[in-house]
C-alpha cells in the first residue's frame, strides 16, 4: 500500500526543492507578501510574465511588512518554458485535461489537494498541514486572461477555510464602516452595480469574488481588485473599457480592469457587512429596492458559491446561513437610469444603523 | 415505529422562522419548505413518525387528523424521493418538540434546479489522476504532464 499523502507531500518537497536550488539562483523571482486580513501570505514567482499577470489583481493586498505570526500560505510558481527548469516528476500520470475538468487528487491524501484545469491553466498543489501551495505552468506567455482577474482563486479556496474564512461568490462596496455585498448568479447585475459604484466614489471590495470572516458582524474581506467587463460594459463604461487590460481578449474571455491601479483610494481591504443585495435586471427605467426573506437570500447566494467554489462543503451552507440571519437582504430592481444606482445603494447603507 | 433522518453528508438543512431551506449536495438541487412544512420537517428531523408529527401539528392548529395525515404523507414521499430524508426504524422515543398554534396551510415544496442549470452551464467532470503512483525514475527529471 502506498501512502498518498505521503507521496504527495514528498512531491512537494521536491517542488520547494527545486524552487530553492535551481529557479532561485538562476532566475528572477518575485516576491508578494500579502497581508489578507492580518494572515501573511507569501507568493514567490519566476518565469516569463508571470508576476506581471497575475500580481496586478492582488496588488492592494501587498504588505511592506509580514504580518504578525507565520506565514499562512507559502507559495511557489515557475514556468518551464521560460525558465527552462521542469517540475519535478510527478508521483502521477495526468489525464488530458479540458475546459470544465477538475482533476481529484488519489485516495487517501488526507487533505492534500491538486487540481487543473488545461494544459495552459497548470497544476494547483496545496498541503493544508505545511500551508504549502505551488502553481506549476508550462508556460507562462499562454496564461488564460482568467488568471489576470482571479489569479490563485482554486489555491485560495482551499487556503480560506484553513483560516477560517469563506470565499463568496459575491461582489461587495461599502461606505464609511459598513459594506453591502453583491449577491446573485453571473448576469444577475453584481459586476455592473460594484463598477458603477466604484465609479461613483463608493468604497470597492469584490465584483465577483470576496471573502467572508464568519463573526458578529460578519467581515466581507476583499481579494481581488479586478473587475470584469462584459461586452456591454465597453460601451456603458468607456472610462473603464480604456484602462482594462486585454481590450479585446480572446472568444469567451473578458477585459479586466484593475480599480487598485486607477483608484487606489476607492479600494478598501475589509468592512463589516451590514447588507445582502441581490440585483435584479429589470427592464424599467427606475431603480427600486424590495426587502426579501433570509431563504430568498440565501436562495440569491448560494447556489453560485457552491457550484463554483464550494461545491462539497456543507459547512459552507451553515455559514451562508448565519449571514443572511445577521442582516437586512434586499433585492435591487436594477433599472435602466443606472446613474441613478449608486446612489441608491449609498443612501440604504447611510439608513442602516 | 418509521422515522426519519437527514443524511448526513448529502444534505444541509437551515431553517428560518416560515421557511426551511435544504440542499442536496448530491443532486444539486436545493428545495424551499414553507407553511407546515416547516413543522413538519422539525417534528420529522426530531424522530417523530408521520402519524406522530400529523398528531402534533393537527393539535396545535385544531385541523382534522385526517387533512393533516392526507397532506403528510405525500409530503414526505417527496422528501424521500428528493434524498432529503432517509427512513429509518426506531423504536426510541422523539425529541420534545413544540408546534406553535397557527393556523393550518398545507405544507408546501418548491424545489429549485439553479445549480443543476448552472452545472450544465458550466459542466464540471471529476477526473483521477491517473498511473498513480508512479515512482519517480532515476536520472533526468520530466515534467509533470
Amino acid at each position: 500500500m502506498h501512502d498518498a499523502a505521503a507521496l504527495l507531500r514528498l512531491h512537494l518537497d521536491q517542488v520547494f526543492d527545486r524552487f530553492e536550488t535551481q529557479v532561485l539562483p538562476n532566475h528572477p523571482v518575485h516576491e508578494l507578501q500579502l497581508d489578507l486580513g492580518g494572515h501573511a501570505i507569501r507568493i514567490r514567482s519566476a518565469g516569463g510574465p508571470l508576476h506581471a499577470s497575475f500580481s496586478p489583481a492582488l496588488a492592494h493586498l501587498v504588505s511592506q511588512t509580514r504580518p504578525g505570526g507565520s506565514l499562512t500560505l507559502d507559495l511557489v510558481a515557475w514556468d518551464e518554458a521560460t525558465t527552462g527548469i521542469p517540475f519535478p516528476s510527478a508521483p502521477w500520470s495526468l489525464p488530458s485535461l479540458t475546459p470544465g475538468t477538475r482533476l481529484t487528487s488519489p485516495p487517501d491524501s488526507r487533505g492534500f489537494r491538486l487540481a487543473g484545469a488545461t494544459p495552459a491553466d497548470g497544476i494547483h498543489l496545496f498541503d493544508p498541514d505545511s500551508r504549502r501551495a505551488a502553481w506549476l505552468l508550462p508556460d507562462a506567455r499562454h496564461l488564460p486572461n482568467v488568471h489576470h482577474g482571479l489569479p490563485l482563486l482554486t489555491t485560495f479556496k482551499w487556503w480560506a477555510p484553513t483560516v477560517g474564512l469563506r470565499l463568496l461568490h459575491a461582489g461587495c462596496v461599502g461606505l464609511a464602516d459598513r459594506a453591502a455585498l453583491l449577491v446573485g448568479t453571473g448576469g444577475s447585475g453584481k459586476s455592473t452595480t460594484s463598477l458603477l459604484c466604484a465609479l461613483a466614489g463608493l468604497d470597492f471590495l469584490s465584483d465577483d469574488i470576496c471573502l467572508l470572516k464568519p463573526a458578529s458582524p460578519p467581515i466581507a474581506l476583499s481579494l481581488y481588485n479586478s473587475g470584469k467587463l462584459h461586452r456591454d460594459h465597453l460601451q456603458r463604461f468607456p472610462d473603464l473599457a480604456s484602462r482594462a487590460v486585454d481590450p479585446e481578449p480572446a472568444p469567451g474571455e473578458k477585459p479586466v480592469v484593475f480599480i487598485h491601479h486607477h483608484f487606489p483610494e476607492r479600494v478598501v481591504l475589509h468592512r463589516p457587512v451590514r447588507v445582502l443585495l441581490a440585483p435584479r435586471v429589470s427592464g424599467k427605467p427606475e431603480t427600486t429596492l424590495e426587502p426579501i426573506a433570509p431563504g430568498e437570500a440565501l436562495r440569491a447566494l448560494a447556489p453560485s458559491t457552491f457550484v463554483q467554489l464550494s461545491p462539497d462543503d456543507a459547512s459552507t451552507f451553515r455559514d451562508l446561513a448565519s449571514l443572511v440571519r445577521q442582516v437586512p437582504s434586499f433585492r435591487v430592481h436594477l433599472g435602466t437610469r443606472t446613474d441613478e444606482i449608486p446612489p441608491i445603494i449609498r443612501g440604504l447603507l447611510k439608513s442602516l444603523e | 415505529m418509521i422515522t426519519y433522518r437527514i443524511p448526513p453528508t448529502d444534505v444541509s438543512a437551515e431553517a428560518f422562522d416560515q421557511e426551511v431551506l435544504a440542499i442536496n449536495l448530491k443532486s444539486g438541487q436545493y428545495h424551499s419548505l414553507r407553511e407546515a412544512a416547516v413543522p413538519l420537517w422539525n417534528l420529522l428531523t426530531t424522530g417523530h413518525s408521520i402519524e406522530s408529527a400529523a398528531t402534533a401539528l393537527s393539535n396545535a392548529t385544531g385541523t382534522p387528523l385526517d387533512t393533516v395525515l392526507a397532506d403528510a404523507r405525500p409530503f414526505v414521499d417527496s422528501l424521500l424521493s428528493h434524498g432529503l430524508l432517509v427512513a429509518v426504524e426506531s423504536s426510541g422515543p422523539p425529541s420534545a418538540s413544540t408546534v406553535a398554534s397557527s393556523r393550518y396551510v398545507a405544507p408546501v415544496l418548491e424545489n429549485y434546479s439553479d445549480m443543476q442549470e448552472l452545472l450544465l452551464i458550466d459542466p464540471v467532470h471529476e477526473v483521477a489522476v491517473s498511473g498513480w503512483p508512479h515512482q519517480p525514475e532515476p536520472g533526468p527529471s520530466t515534467p509533470a504532464k
